[in-house]
């Protein structure tokens, strides 16, 4: 029975927000990028998370069965999200087809900003139980002061 | 570790149980809130509250034990040294932030309870001089 464990359960979420709160800041600072390494616009982003073993098999093994219940987070992947480009009336873009058509990247602000303040929620959620844990590891010291 | 002799008595074994489900129920917690956003994440409990909530209230069939060494169902002790981890649907934060912060004051409390009773066999020992 460790904090050690509820910490790194914490502190994976945590890696997993930011890592989704970099993701959004590059949709948002993308919003209207045309050219990118593929030719294409740039693609709207987002994270799959998924829920792995709180511990390595060699601690399993140490520690008793019920932390196999256990799951901490991780981001699985980043992925586009397949949505099709805005398209844009604008024949003085360099970028514009013989048309005058300019593909742009369909990411809303609205919808990130949106997302945004989850993760920050969720982060500052993880947060709390981390500092939690702390005050009871700390706590545990004064036993027998 | 039950240590049941004249110095420490039963007491201090409980709160020592307790203390270790305290502990466990902060990781079950944090592994909550962490997954809050996994998609198909269900969300866990440790019975034991349950399972407390139960004996108190004393409504719960009980088996008849005529011997000693019976299975005794509802022993809330017994419960508290094994604790099931169960799923209880999908994670609520303002429930799990409850919970933390329950279990924070659970924990210290029980620390400080546990203080006081080795400050009463400190003063016992020392024919309270100190």
């Amino acid at each position: 029975m460790d904090f050690e464990s509820s910490m790194k359960i914490s502190s994976s979420g945590l890696t997993a927000n930011r890592v989704y709160m970099n993701v959004l800041s590059a949709n948002l600072a993308n919003a209207n990028t045309t050219r990118t390494a593929s030719g294409k616009p740039y693609e709207r982003r987002t994270v799959i998370y998924q829920s792995v073993a709180a511990e390595e098999s060699f601690d399993k093994v140490l520690d008793n069965s019920i932390d196999e219940e256990l799951q901490k987070v991780q981001v699985a992947d980043i992925v586009s999200d397949g949505r099709d480009f805005r398209r844009i009336y604008d024949p003085g873009h360099p970028d514009a087809d013989a048309q005058g058509i300019v593909l742009m990247p369909n990411i809303s602000p609205v919808e990130e900003m949106a997302n945004l303040v989850d993760a920050t929620r969720s982060y500052e959620a993880n947060l709390a139980a981390l500092n939690t844990s702390k005050q009871l590891a700390l706590k545990a010291l004064e036993i027998g002061r | 570790m039950s240590s049941t002799g004249a110095v420490f008595d039963r007491t201090i074994a409980l709160m020592q149980d307790r203390l270790n489900l305290n502990s466990l129920n902060q990781k079950v917690i944090a592994g909550n809130v962490a997954n809050i956003n996994t998609p198909g994440y269900v969300s866990k409990d440790l019975s034991f509250d349950e399972t407390l909530r139960e004996a108190l209230e004393d409504q719960v069939l009980t088996l008849v034990r005529s011997n000693e060494n019976h299975f005794d169902q509802t022993d809330p002790v017994a419960a508290m040294r094994s604790p099931e981890v169960v799923g209880t649907g999908p994670v609520d934060l303002d429930r799990e932030m409850v919970k933390l912060a329950r279990n924070n004051v659970e924990y210290q409390y029980m620390v400080t309870m546990l203080n006081k009773k080795f400050g009463l066999l400190k003063q016992a020992v020392t024919e309270g001089a100190s």
